[in-house]
C-alpha cells in the first residue's frame, strides 16, 4: 500500500518566497539609479550568498560552534571591504558615490540568513512539516537546500536589472556599463523625453513597489499552476488508496 | 595517629586543555588574518585611486590639478581634495546626498570666498545634471549646505582674505560636526 505517511508541502512555503525578495529590494533603494552601479551591488550580493552558503557546511565548525557566526560574519565582512577597495580602484567615483551601501548588504537579514539552516533552529527552516490528510505525525526535518539562498538571489538579480536599466533610461536618458577604464555611458533618450523624478529617491521607493508587487502577482499565478498539478497528483493517490481501502473491506465483509 | 593533611585540586585535564587552546588559537589566527587583509587592502588602493580620481576631476574642470590637500580623517573615504596648479584654489570632491541619490560633487573653494563654487557632479550629464546647477531646484539644497561647508574644512582661518592658508597635515584634525568658530553661513 502506498502510504502518504507524511508530505513536505511545498504550499506551506507558498506565499513566503516575497519576503527574502522584500529585504533584497529594501537594501537597493539607496543605490543610485545607474545600471553599472546596480551591476556592482548585485555582483556583491551574489558573492556574498556564495560565501555564506561555501563556509556554512565546514567540518571545522563541529569544533568551534560557538564562534561560528562571528567568524563567518567576520569573514563576510572582510569581503566587503576589498571588494568595495576593488571597486575603489577600479572607477573612484563609483565607489565615492557607492560609500556606505556595500556595507548594507553585508549586514543585511538575508545575507545573514545564509549562515543558519534547518539544523539550527526549526524556526530559520525553509519547509515546515505538515501532516498530510491520514494525519500521520511529522517526521524530522530534512536537511535545508544549500542553493535556495543563492536561487533567490539570483530571481532578484533579473528582476533589479531590469527595473534598473528601466529607471537609467527613463530618469537619465543614458545606459551606464562598466568598461575596463571605469563606466561607460551611451545616451538613449535625448532633451526633454527625460524623467528625472525615476531618478531620485522617491522614485526609487515607488519603483521597488512596484517591483515588488510585480513579484508577489508573478508568484500567485506559478501557485496557482502547481497547486492544479499537486492536486491531480492527489486525486490520483486518493483514488488508489480508497480502491485499496474499499479492497480491504470488501475482504473482511467476504470473510465474515 | 597523623592527620591526612592531603588537598586535592582538580585541574583541567591536559586532553580538554589542549582542546581549548586550539579552539583559541584558530579563533585569533583567523581574526587577524582578516585584519591584516583588510589593512593590505586599503593601504595598497589608496594611491592608485587618488590618482584616478585626479583624473576624473582634471576631467570635469578642463584644468590640471596637483597634490592632494590632507582632510580630516572622518572624511578619508568620501572626500578628496587638490590644489589647483596656476591659482591658489582647493579642488575638492565631495559625496553630497541630492535628490537624486548620493552624488560625488566637484568644488572648487577660493582663500577670498567664504563659499565654494559647485562645478558639477561626476558622471552626470544632461538633463540631471543642469538640474543639480539650478538655483531654486530640489536637487540644490544639500549642494548649497556643502558650499558653504567646505572653505572651513580646507582653510584655516576664520575670515577669509588672503592671508588664509591651507590646513597642513600636521594641522590636528577638527571633526568637521564641532563648530568651533561660530556659525559661518551667509546667505
Amino acid at each position: 500500500m502506498k502510504t502518504n505517511a507524511f508530505k513536505y508541502k511545498e504550499d506551506v512555503y507558498q506565499g513566503q518566497h516575497y519576503i527574502p525578495f522584500v529585504i533584497m529590494s529594501l537594501t537597493m533603494i539607496p543605490v543610485p539609479s545607474r545600471l553599472a552601479a546596480c551591476l556592482v551591488i548585485l555582483l556583491e550580493l551574489n558573492l556574498l550568498v556564495l560565501a555564506g552558503t561555501l563556509l556554512r557546511p565546514l567540518g571545522i565548525w563541529k569544533m568551534l560552534s560557538e564562534y561560528k557566526t562571528i567568524l563567518i560574519l567576520s569573514a563576510l565582512i572582510t569581503i566587503v571591504i576589498i571588494y568595495s577597495r576593488l571597486i575603489a580602484l577600479w572607477s573612484p567615483a563609483m565607489q565615492m558615490q557607492l560609500g556606505f551601501v556595500m556595507y548594507l548588504q553585508a549586514v543585511s537579514s538575508f545575507v545573514i540568513s545564509t549562515i543558519f539552516g534547518n539544523e539550527d533552529s526549526t524556526l530559520t527552516s525553509d519547509k515546515m512539516p505538515v501532516p498530510d490528510r491520514k494525519g500521520a505525525a511529522p517526521a524530522p526535518l530534512p536537511a535545508s537546500d544549500r542553493w535556495l539562498r543563492q536561487k533567490e538571489a539570483a530571481v532578484f538579480s533579473i528582476a533589479a536589472l531590469v527595473v534598473f536599466a528601466l529607471r537609467d533610461i527613463i530618469g537619465y536618458g543614458t545606459i551606464t556599463y562598466p568598461m575596463p577604464s571605469g563606466v561607460g555611458s551611451s545616451v538613449i533618450l535625448k532633451g526633454e523625453c527625460v524623467f528625472p523624478l525615476a531618478a531620485s529617491v522617491p522614485g526609487a521607493l515607488l519603483c521597488t513597489a512596484g517591483m515588488i508587487g510585480a513579484f508577489i502577482m508573478a508568484e500567485k499565478t506559478f501557485d496557482i499552476f502547481t497547486r492544479a498539478s499537486d492536486a491531480h497528483k492527489n486525486e490520483e493517490d486518493s483514488a488508489e488508496d480508497d480502491a485499496i481501502l474499499a479492497s480491504g473491506i470488501k475482504d473482511a465483509r467476504s470473510k465474515k | 595517629m597523623e592527620a591526612n593533611n592531603t588537598v586535592t585540586i582538580s585541574r583541567i585535564s591536559t586532553e580538554k586543555m589542549r582542546a581549548l587552546l586550539w579552539v583559541c588559537g584558530i579563533v585569533t589566527l583567523s581574526i587577524l588574518i582578516m585584519a591584516v587583509l583588510v589593512v593590505l587592502a586599503t593601504r595598497f588602493t589608496e594611491t592608485a585611486r587618488i590618482n584616478k580620481l585626479k583624473a576624473d576631476v582634471e576631467k570635469l574642470l578642463g584644468r590640471e590639478v596637483g597634490e592632494t590637500v590632507q582632510m580630516d580623517s572622518t572624511l578619508d573615504a568620501s572626500t578628496a581634495a587638490f590644489i589647483m596648479e596656476e591659482t591658489d584654489e582647493v579642488a575638492v570632491v565631495i559625496r553630497v546626498e541630492t535628490f537624486y541619490g548620493p552624488m560625488p560633487c566637484v568644488y572648487v573653494c577660493s582663500p577670498d570666498d567664504s563659499k565654494a563654487i559647485f562645478i558639477g557632479a561626476l558622471m552626470v550629464d544632461g538633463k540631471i545634471d543642469s538640474l543639480l546647477k539650478e538655483r531654486e531646484s530640489r536637487g540644490n539644497q544639500s549642494i548649497e549646505y556643502w558650499a558653504g561647508r567646505i572653505p572651513s574644512m580646507v582653510y584655516e582661518e576664520d575670515t577669509f582674505d588672503s592671508t588664509s592658508s591651507i590646513k597642513s597635515s600636521s594641522h590636528v584634525a577638527i571633526a568637521p560636526m564641532v563648530r568651533t568658530q561660530g556659525d559661518r553661513s551667509e546667505n
